[in-house]
């Protein structure tokens, strides 16, 4: 399994207000990352960093510019072509982890495979014990999330979010409602099962030290990305 | 599309997560189909009950009378040829007016001279005593048949009249007063709705040769033309073209024999047609009853269902992004509504079938004249396939929901 390439070209994208003006966030924003890379994506709060990551993770439309995954332009896509595109591509983790309160741990873990994979039940349940023994959740499958701490329930969405074979993993804020201790722990997880993977990794982060961890930083400034590479620790001006 | 045997799998997961949700909805959806499903029975039960009453008490299907009166009753009577449709297809009665005693006050009675053959048309059944016979139609020994009624009349004082009458004399008043001997007495009920006069005295003309009903009025009411000719068709197959065949044939032969204006009337008298419009009537009333029970049991469901949907609006929005396609959550959501609203078909046709049977036990204290009859396998199956059927529907809005749910928006993202 390799990582793919995402190439967004002169991308725009502005809210609608209330009043009937639109408000612009991201203003010509080109982004290119090649297969297996690591990018974190850094910004002030409101700059357009979640509203990048669902546009590159085919949530959100593209409004002016093209986006490009291995070579193939998006805007043709119909919404079922998204949608089958998203479930082979992409693998998401959120800031509050998104787990479904309701299911087992295994449950939320298989929960891109149960629509949309074709795999086999035994297939599917090896696959997720594999998994939770790489995030060192082995033990937890058939209990249900709000039983575990928010370190564990992160590393079930890490887990959730790889278990399709996903070629990309986009991760927005990861370690944003964890302390540091716990936040080092999960990106530690995140970016070893990246690896064993190989799959290409978007973080988007406000924390220098999870940035400097990447291959490269796109920093998004003025709705624009400017880039840095190698990643460092130090802070971007 | 999601293959079935996985949308099951992730129906029965989404089932065993909600129990308290999905035990309210089975409830509520199997409560509907019990009564849905009862009142159906019920239906049937009263269409069954009726169909067996008519049986036995209004005879034949597809009885057909032909009411002449004046010149046109005459013109019946006294046809040599015969009428198409009439003897010995159909059936005769001459009516006369008449008035009968036994040695004591007249009472007021209308004289039929009936074809014995009337019986296989009519529903007439015996108290006491037989019917007329091809055998009885010698003028010089007239035996008579009795209604009820009339028996009562006559022999008022006696504790048993009918019984009382039957093998005695009667005298017709008249110019010439006539004796007749009481064989039988017959149930007037039946008759009444027949339009036919509950005080009636029936005597036997011969089978086709109508002349002899004019013979007997003359001898015994002292009259020629009588006040009212009766004939009788049965037509079980094709009542209503029947009908319409001896209403032509009978006026043209009318008019053929000098009656240009003949009053006749030609009509179904068998009610069980009027009874079985009347049960389809009743029929519809208690299905249309069922099915707005399921409708509510419906409504409740797919509001229930529409709160699921709304409370799992993140976890449906975090399938979308996961790849599920907008189809795969409608069929989903519909799955889901399906199988519950299946369970609770499954549900409420064993308990109403529960129900049924406990109503026929033979412990079972007596309902007061109310009856159902134990569950059909049709009926059973109609509830279970009303229940699927608007589990579908009530599953349609829900399902639709979740397929037009704005994923970004739902995950706050």
């Amino acid at each position: 399994m390799t990582g793919a390439a995402l190439c967004l070209d002169h991308c725009a994208h502005a809210f609608p207000q209330p009043d009937g003006t639109f408000k612009t966030v991201l203003r010509d924003m080109s982004l290119r990352v090649d297969p297996g890379e690591s990018v974190a994506i850094i910004g002030r709060s409101g700059s357009g960093k979640s509203t990048l990551l669902t546009i590159l993770g085919l949530l959100r439309p593209v409004q002016t510019g093209s986006y490009l995954v291995d070579g193939k332009d998006t805007r043709d896509f119909s919404e079922t072509a998204l949608a089958s595109l998203r479930a082979e591509t992409f693998g998401f983790i959120f800031q509050d982890f998104l787990l479904m309160a309701r299911h087992s741990v295994r449950a939320n873990i298989e929960l891109p495979l149960t629509t949309s994979s074709t795999d086999l039940w035994r297939d599917r349940r090896k696959r997720v014990d594999q998994l939770l023994d790489r995030v060192g959740l082995s033990g937890s499958a058939n209990v249900r999330p709000n039983r575990l701490s928010g370190g564990e329930q992160q590393r079930v969405a890490i887990a959730r979010s790889l278990v399709h074979h996903p070629r990309v993993v986009l991760a927005d804020e990861p370690t944003g409602s964890l302390d540091p201790a716990t936040g080092d722990l999960v990106i530690e997880t995140l970016l070893q099962a990246a690896r064993t993977e190989g799959v290409t990794l978007l973080v988007v982060t406000h924390d220098p030290q999870i940035a400097s961890r990447m291959d490269r930083i796109a920093r998004i400034e003025e709705g624009c990305a400017v880039e840095r590479w190698p990643a460092t620790a130090e802070p971007l001006p | 599309m999601i293959p079935p045997l996985r949308l099951l799998g992730l129906v029965w997961a989404e089932i065993r997560a909600n129990r308290t949700r999905t035990a309210g909805m089975v409830a509520c959806i199997a409560i509907a189909v019990t009564t849905f499903t009862l009142v159906v029975q019920l239906s049937v039960t009263a269409r069954e009950g009726v169909a067996d009453t008519v049986e036995r008490t209004q005879g034949s299907l597809g009885t057909i009378r032909v009411t002449a009166s004046g010149a046109a009753a005459e013109a019946i009577l006294t046809a040599t040829a015969p009428i198409p449709g009439g003897p010995p297809s159909g059936r005769i009665m001459g009516l006369f007016d008449a008035n009968l005693s036994v040695g004591g006050a007249p009472t007021a009675a209308r004289f039929a001279a009936a074809d014995p053959g009337v019986i296989d048309v009519l529903p007439i059944r015996m108290k006491l005593g037989r019917w007329l016979t091809p055998a009885d139609e010698d003028l010089l020994a007239v035996v008579a048949v009795l209604t009820s009624t009339t028996a009562r009349d006559l022999s008022a004082h006696a504790q048993t009249p009918e019984a009382a009458l039957l093998g005695r004399d009667i005298t017709v008043e008249g110019p010439q007063p006539l004796t007749v001997h009481v064989v039988g007495v017959l149930d007037d009920c039946p008759l009444q709705r027949f339009q036919t006069s509950p005080n009636t005295v029936f005597v036997a003309f011969q089978s086709g040769q109508p002349r002899a009903a004019l013979s007997i009025g003359s001898a015994i009411a002292s009259r020629k033309v009588p006040a009212q000719v009766q004939m009788y068709l049965s037509a079980p197959t094709d009542p209503d073209a029947a009908q319409s065949s001896a209403r032509t044939a009978v006026t043209t032969r009318l008019q053929s024999l000098g009656t240009p204006r003949p009053t006749v009337e030609v009509e179904r008298i068998d009610t069980a047609d009027n009874f079985t419009a009347a049960t389809r009537a009743l029929a519809l009333i208690l299905t249309v009853i069922g099915g707005i029970c399921l409708i509510v049991g419906a409504t409740g469901v797919t509001t229930v269902s529409l709160m699921s949907v709304r409370e799992r609006t993140k976890e449906l929005a975090l399938r979308r992004a996961t790849g599920a396609r907008p189809r795969t959550l409608f069929a989903l959501v519909l799955a889901e509504n399906t199988a519950i609203l299946t369970l609770g078909g499954v549900f409420g046709v064993v308990t109403a079938a529960a129900l049924a049977a406990i109503a026929n036990a033979p412990w079972a204290p007596s309902l007061g004249g109310f009856a159902i009859a134990p569950l059909s396998l049709s009926t059973a199956a109609i509830a279970e396939a009303a229940s699927i059927l608007v589990g579908v529907g009530a599953g349609l809005l829900p399902a639709w929901k979740a397929r037009r749910l704005p994923v970004i928006e739902a995950l706050r993202l």
